[in-house]
Order: C-alpha cells, then sequence, then structure tokens
C-alpha cells in the first residue's frame, strides 16, 4: 500500500521539478527587472508577420458593439483631422466652462505638432491587458498615451516590446494615472477592472468636478480629454472628491487607436 | 525524433493558448472559453505522461515572455499545477461527471489566480461560476466524444 502510494508521488517528481524551476525563474526575474521575460520579445518579431483575417475583421458578431464607434471612426481618417477635431474639442469645452485659464494652455496645446500613429487591438491576455501593434519600432515609450478617434484617452503603454505593447486600458486593475481637472485640482484615477474610482489628492473648493485631461506636468506629452465627470454622482470627505465611474464600453478589434508621440 | 516530438507538441500547446487569447478577446460577455485550460486538464486526466513537461513548460515560458506582463514563470508554473493537480484528483477519488466539475472549478481558480488576486470577488464571481459551467460542458463533451471515437 505504502509502495503504491510512493509510487503515485513519484509520476509528479518531473513536474514538481519543473515547478520549481519556473519559480526559480520568476525570482531570478524578479531580482533583474524582468531582463529574463524581455530577453525572448526582444530577440523575436513576433507581431509583425501576423496580421488578423479581414474576415474577422468584418465579422458581424465582433462588431456588435461597436458600429456606433465605426460610424464615426469612418468620417475621422486622417491624422491631421483627428488633431484638429480633438483641439477644437477642447476649445469648445473650455468656453462653455468659461475658464479663462484654460486658453493659454489650450494655445500651446494647438501650437503643438504631434505626429499620431495608428494602432490597432492585436488580442486580450489572460489578465484583460490589451496587446496593441507597434513597439520599440516606433520609438514608443512605456506610459505614452493612447487616444480613440474621437481624442480622448483610453490608457497608456505599460509594457513595450519590439513591435508591440501592452496597453494599461481602463480595464486593467494596473491602471494608474493622474490628470487635471478645469480649475488644476489633481485627480488620481485606480480601476478596479469594471469601475474607475477618480480620487482628488488636494482639497477641492469648488462644487462640482467636470471634465479631467491629461497634462504635460505628469509627463504627458499633451492635454488630452479623460473623461467628464459631471454627470457621475461624488462623495466628499474633507472636500476630497471621490467619483466612482462604472465602465462601460470596452475596446474592439474596430476601436482605432492613436498614440500622439512628438515629431 | 525527440527533439521533433518535443517542438511540434510545444507549438501545439503555444497555439492553443494564442487561440484562447484571440477566443476571449472577441467574446464580449461575461465568461471565457478556455481552451487552453480544457487542453491541460485532458492532458491531467487522460495523457498524463512525464514526457509532457517540456511542452508544457515551453508553451508556459512563451506565454509568459510575448503574452503576460507578469514574471517569466508564473503562467508556466501555474499551467504545471494545473495538470498536476487534474491528474492528482482523478488518480486519487473514483472518476464522475461530479469529480470533473469539481476539478475544472479547482483549476480553473489557480489557472486565473493572478487575476483573482487582483480584482475583488464581485468583479470575478459570477464570470468565474458562468466559466466553470461552460468549460466543464466543453470539457466532458470532448471526453466523451474522444472516448467514443476511440
Amino acid at each position: 500500500m505504502q509502495s503504491f502510494q510512493v509510487a503515485g508521488i513519484r509520476k509528479y517528481v518531473v513536474y514538481f521539478l519543473f515547478i520549481f524551476f519556473s519559480g526559480l525563474l520568476s525570482t531570478v526575474d524578479y531580482f533583474s527587472n524582468k531582463t529574463l521575460s524581455n530577453f525572448i520579445p526582444e530577440q523575436v518579431n513576433l507581431i509583425s508577420y501576423f496580421q488578423i483575417p479581414d474576415i474577422l475583421l468584418q465579422n458581424e458578431f465582433s462588431s456588435l458593439s461597436s458600429s456606433r464607434a465605426d460610424l464615426v471612426a469612418e468620417n475621422i481618417r486622417l491624422k491631421e483631422e483627428i488633431s484638429n477635431l480633438r483641439v477644437l474639442y477642447v476649445e469648445n469645452q473650455e468656453l462653455q466652462d468659461t475658464v479663462e485659464s484654460y486658453n493659454l494652455l489650450i494655445k500651446n496645446v494647438s501650437d503643438f505638432e504631434l505626429t499620431y500613429y495608428s494602432t490597432s487591438l492585436i488580442l486580450k491576455n489572460s489578465t484583460d491587458e490589451y496587446l496593441i501593434s507597434g513597439g520599440r519600432d516606433y520609438n514608443f515609450e512605456p506610459g505614452d498615451l493612447v487616444i480613440n478617434e474621437t481624442g480622448y484617452l483610453v490608457g497608456y503603454l505599460g509594457e513595450v516590446f519590439n513591435d508591440y505593447s501592452i496597453l494599461e486600458s481602463f480595464n486593467s486593475t494596473n491602471f494608474n494615472f493622474r490628470a487635471l481637472d478645469e480649475y488644476n485640482n489633481i485627480f488620481e484615477v485606480n480601476s478596479n477592472g469594471k469601475e474607475l474610482i477618480f480620487s482628488s489628492l488636494v482639497p477641492i473648493l469648488n462644487s462640482k468636478v467636470g471634465m479631467l485631461y491629461s497634462d504635460i506636468t505628469f509627463g504627458h506629452i499633451n492635454k488630452f480629454p479623460l473623461i467628464d465627470l459631471e454627470p457621475y454622482k461624488e462623495t466628499r470627505l474633507n472636500n476630497k472628491f471621490t467619483v466612482i465611474v462604472p465602465i462601460e464600453k470596452m475596446l474592439s478589434f474596430q476601436s482605432k487607436l492613436f498614440i500622439p508621440k512628438s515629431k | 525524433m525527440k527533439v521533433l516530438r518535443v517542438i511540434s507538441r510545444s507549438t501545439f500547446l503555444f497555439m492553443l493558448c494564442i487561440i484562447e487569447n484571440y477566443l476571449n478577446t472577441f467574446i464580449s460577455l461575461d465568461f471565457g472559453v478556455y481552451v487552453f485550460l480544457i487542453s491541460l486538464l485532458y492532458i491531467g486526466t487522460e495523457l498524463f505522461n512525464q514526457n509532457l513537461v517540456i511542452p508544457i513548460f515551453l508553451s508556459g515560458i512563451l506565454y509568459d515572455s510575448f503574452f503576460s506582463t507578469y514574471y517569466l514563470g508564473l503562467y508556466t508554473s501555474i499551467f504545471l499545477v494545473v495538470v498536476v493537480v487534474s491528474n492528482f484528483a482523478v488518480s486519487r477519488y473514483s472518476p464522475s461527471n461530479f469529480l470533473y466539475i469539481v476539478t475544472v472549478s479547482l483549476c480553473l481558480l489557480i489557472y486565473k489566480l493572478p487575476i483573482i488576486l487582483e480584482f475583488d470577488l464581485n468583479y470575478w464571481l459570477t464570470g468565474y461560476l458562468t466559466s466553470v459551467f461552460v468549460n466543464s460542458l466543453i470539457f466532458l463533451f470532448l471526453k466523451r466524444a474522444l472516448r467514443n471515437n476511440v
């Protein structure tokens, strides 16, 4: 009976050895700041040679949720048009809110000459992070902003490989972002996967919170709108705001994404 | 010949892994169809063999390198643990549909451990239970279909 049990355990010995070896690799990778896990992707271009078949892209099933985005995206194709629309949109928001302090910054934004690299979704990994095309071959860097066709932020690059990058989108629990509102109040944005949690880092004196933007003070390349918090209910504690926004829109293969880079 | 066999098995498993990710990118519902997990369970329950440890290990290393932001070796060890756990369950207890569903549940929990630890209970519980149901059905159907063919 005992020998049977020993024989039963013995068949797992090789598996346990490899599990131990995998654990060892993880430990080495942890202490070497991911040098090991980046070694293979740095040597091999995996995505450049791979194209998603058009049949899959035109699949009705996959385009059910994004047909509206498609209609919008069809009208905005050229990078220059997107840039102009974004600036106009930001300017309109500012006029409506009659915040004079933003006018100077908008002029600065409109003076920016950015290149908008078009990118697309490749797949979603097991931890709900999106792989998007373009990496070091386009000089992308971790932290680069990713915007959609309407100029709104959808996330930032978490990791960059040779020809693809990992996008930290709103659905990723690693999503951590800082943004400014119209009154230059700083907000920290986190995600729990289903909701975005906006917390003000300093006491806020104004009664409502409006549109949030990225800002160069946080190392962002330019000012892009993130979300309008006005329709959402906020909780206030010691003049600090917390707003919870459910994540409704998911990225799909039809999502048009752009990465702005300085020329 | 041995090397070729290992390479082809590793490639096949890695392809299954990619297919699983693509499938779940398309499915925007609250559950996942884990083709690769099902194949690992099938290996664990039906084809358990020490020669399969290297292909599973290699496919895990490839997945960790290309598609994961976690440390190299994390998903590799998860894949191996799934195979060991599923084999241990079916060798220890008499196989039944109930045992297979419990095994799928347990292995899915291990498989999604990195995401489960990060997300709160509300986020993953519904999706997890639906996924257990869907993947158990697929697994049982696959087992039955392959048994009939043999």
